[in-house]
């Protein structure tokens, strides 16, 4: 990090950005440079900050203090940072050289068609990226539309490139076509920073890895230097304690007797990538079975297929072995399954209504005849937010609580009920210590009673904590499921998960 | 006859192009109708002061431009809901007209300025008819071939979009719906200055009818024009068969609502279809 200024093309010091909604820092102090010409691989877990980072860096968000500059740009106007974004952005009505045409230089206020195409031609033809000019943005497929971003940084001239993610969204053969095509790049003594969760990639193309974690930098050294096993480590942190509340619930081991939830050889694939591949999994009564993985990964894929929201293009779902063609989330609510989303806010509440009515939300009628409806909810509600320790009113608009609150509201709705099979993601996303080991105790205790648990998430200590069994998901791919402590410990599951196991 | 439909649709095609900029900058201008009649007021007013052609179509325009800033004013500055404030321009128009109307002429009823200007035309369509076409091809142009065109085209959902180009959505929204208000004010001109009068309530729903003409259009010109004629026809037809029919007035005046209101069914199947 000490390296002469005049040789980097980005440098960053102290740069810090929180987020005015709940105050967590998403770049914490983050100080390095990025040399002329090199491949910086970024990684980190979801909300490491990565994101946030390269927004500052690419001059779409403002970092709060810190400063960044480009000593090889006068203009230090961050004109020649160019992005090709993870999600999508272009307008679906224009097509492809309109989009380019957005974000060219405006010399004139006229659009030169012809002479703008055959530009976007010439890059075309030099770096082999081929793509119709003339299709609708609505038309292009997610490798297209990273084809169009590309094209047009490139037409731009564009010195430094971020790449986030860029081959989540790409079959096998596509990444690897990219990945030369970067290395090309870089060539040309452009400097590239590229955002991944695969250490295989980061190993293959770049020449230093940064890892973030928290919002903080952890470390940041040549390839060469470092163990995959060390980056691993500093992408997910060293192990907590498993609290004595749930080393006390005991662990039964499950019956052998019908699975409650069955996928039987699920594939998805979405516009031509595989999301999930061949995956087969069972869950019996009385077992919390863990699926680590990273979201990006064909966890958050996953979750969408339990529940209903995308349907397989092949495979078996089967109930308590009564098969179901595909789910829906009616089907899904109708055989009485409890859902905790890892997005809490779109798909776990309704934040305009009230709490009341949130908390009401999977029940048709209310017990007691006295008094009027609204009387019977406020009681119905009041005995929840007790049981669920939710700090807030029965009558009180959900968008206004905490997001720890909101958590508490859905936990006890979805469990109050005693549900014999309960899918949750992503639980403990932004609750603080505390509330994080009552929950853990919560789902432990559901256990106890005999719920089949099906824990998606990220976090490994979450999963070594809670689970009776444990499988990992790579690239869509499900490993062999195994007691924890056997196969499984926080090293062999973290490999497993960032892919460093297969280098 | 075919002259006649194209003049009579001069106003709408005009509204509607400016409603064009609005919603494809993702604003659902329903102010429109209160636009029209501020402008066909104004024209009135200026001319009745003995305001020439021009400067009476100018004031118009710039009276619709007033009111499309307060419409913008109140629902991206102060945060207004867009269709409140909408609905308010809408009602607050034909009410500030009256009382100025009151003020200044001494009732709230038809105004007639003593002295009438000539349109000039040439082969059966008048002066504004060729100006809204020649404005016609001029958005054409604009939307398909100038840089500001292109973003307009690309904001109206994605504000990421923009953003990411360091363009402010709000700006280019701002910009949209006071370049609507401008056209309107126009269009309400052009109705007023041919009948030579100011009548009460004379936009007659065209700022509605506008709106559906550009869903109707998909949002392309080529489509937005054919669906002004064919409103603008069906108000002709209306206004033939009230002579000839055996149907109560009040009915045949119907017509052309009727008609949008088709219109807006074929709209919503032709998408289904689509799809």
């Amino acid at each position: 990090m000490t390296e002469p200024v005049s040789y980097s093309s980005i440098v960053l010091t102290e740069i810090t950005r929180s987020f005015r909604k709940n105050g967590i820092k998403a770049c914490d102090n983050i100080s390095f440079s990025v040399k002329n010409g090199e491949i910086l691989a970024i990684m980190g877990e979801n909300g490491a900050g990565k994101s946030t980072l390269m927004h500052i860096l690419s001059g779409f968000m403002k970092a709060d203090r810190g400063s960044l500059v480009f000593p090889a740009d006068p203009d230090q106007n961050h004109p020649s940072v160019g992005m090709i974004h993870q999600k999508p952005i272009l307008a679906g009505n224009l097509n492809v050289w309109e989009n380019i045409a957005l974000g060219h230089p405006q010399k004139s206020l006229v659009v030169k068609p012809a002479e703008l195409s055959s530009s976007i031609r010439r890059i075309q033809e030099n770096y082999g990226l081929a793509l119709d000019l003339s299709m609708k943005g609505w038309e292009l497929t997610a490798a297209q539309i990273q084809r169009a971003e590309l094209l047009e940084c490139l037409l731009l001239d564009r010195k430094i490139l971020i790449f986030d993610e860029p081959t989540a969204s790409l079959s096998e053969q596509q990444a690897e076509e990219l990945l030369l095509l970067l290395k090309r790049l870089k060539g040309e003594g452009r400097t590239i920073l590229y955002i991944t969760h695969k250490i295989k990639e980061a190993y293959h193309l770049a020449d230093r890895i940064a890892v973030l974690r928290k919002g903080k930098l952890k470390m940041i050294s040549p390839v060469g230097e470092i163990s995959p096993e060390a980056v691993s480590e500093a992408m997910i942190g060293k192990g907590a304690e498993i609290p004595d509340m749930i080393r006390k619930a005991e662990r039964k081991t499950f019956s052998e007797a019908v699975p409650v939830l069955e996928l039987k050889n699920i594939n998805y694939s979405h516009q031509g990538s595989i999301r999930l591949k061949d995956l087969s999994l069972q869950l019996h009564a009385g077992e919390i079975l863990g699926i680590a993985g990273i979201r990006e990964n064909g966890l958050a894929c996953l979750e969408d297929l339990i529940t209903g929201a995308v349907r397989p293009q092949s495979g078996k779902i089967l109930l308590k072995g009564k098969m179901i063609p595909y789910l829906t989330p009616f089907r899904f609510r109708k055989h009485g399954i409890s859902y905790i989303p890892a997005d809490r806010l779109k798909r776990g509440a309704s934040l305009d209504s009230t709490l009341g009515e949130n908390l009401i939300l999977l029940k048709r009628k209310l017990e007691g005849n006295a008094g009027s409806y609204k009387t019977k909810l406020i009681q119905w509600a009041k005995k929840l937010i007790s049981k669920g320790e939710i700090e807030g009113q029965a009558e009180q608009k959900v968008r206004t609580l905490s997001g720890g609150n909101i958590q508490k509201m859905i936990l006890v709705r979805e469990m109050h009920e005693a549900p014999a099979l309960l899918i949750i993601s992503e639980p403990s996303w932004g609750l603080d210590f505390s509330s994080r080991e009552k929950l853990h105790y919560q789902i432990s205790n559901a256990r106890s009673r005999d719920a089949a648990v099906l824990l998606l998430t990220t976090d490994i200590d979450e999963i070594l904590i809670l689970s009776d069994r444990i499988a990992v998901l790579t690239g869509g791919e499900l490993s062999e499921t195994a007691p924890a402590g056997q196969d499984w410990n926080r090293k062999t599951i973290g490999e497993r998960m960032t892919g460093a196991d297969r280098l | 006859m075919i002259s006649g439909i194209l003049n009579n649709a001069a106003p709408l095609l005009l509204a509607a192009m400016g409603g064009l900029f609005t919603e494809l900058a993702g604003v659902l201008n329903i102010a429109m109708e209160g636009m029209i009649l501020t402008g066909a007021f104004t024209a009135i007013l200026v001319s009745n002061f003995g305001g020439g052609l021009l400067t009476s179509t100018l004031c118009a325009a710039l009276a619709g431009l007033l009111t499309a800033w307060v419409f913008s004013l109140t629902s991206f500055k102060l945060r207004g809901n867009i269709f409140i404030t909408g609905l308010g321009i809408n009602i607050l128009m034909p009410a500030l007209t009256a009382s100025f109307s009151q003020k200044i002429f001494g009732n709230q009823g038809i105004i007639h300025p003593g002295s009438l200007r000539h349109i000039p035309s040439t082969a059966g369509l008048d002066l504004y008819t060729w100006g809204t076409l020649a404005c016609t091809g001029a958005v054409m142009f604009i939307l398909y071939r100038t840089y500001p065109g292109l973003t307009l085209r690309a904001s109206g959902r994605q504000k990421d979009l923009l953003k990411s180009k360091g363009i402010s959505p709000e700006k280019v929204q701002t910009a949209a719906v006071l370049i609507s208000g401008m056209m309107c004010g126009i269009s309400g001109a052009i109705l007023s200055l041919r009948l030579g009068a100011y009548v009460p309530g004379m936009s007659a729903g065209k700022g509605w009818i506008a709106l559906v003409a550009i869903y109707l259009g998909y949002k392309k010109i080529p489509g937005i024009v054919a669906a002004c004629i064919f409103f603008t026809a069906a108000e002709a037809i209306a206004n033939q068969a009230q002579g000839i029919l055996q149907i109560p007035p009040s009915l045949i005046l119907s017509f052309p609502y009727f008609f949008t209101l088709m219109g807006l069914g074929l709209f919503a199947i032709l998408k289904k279809r689509r799809q």
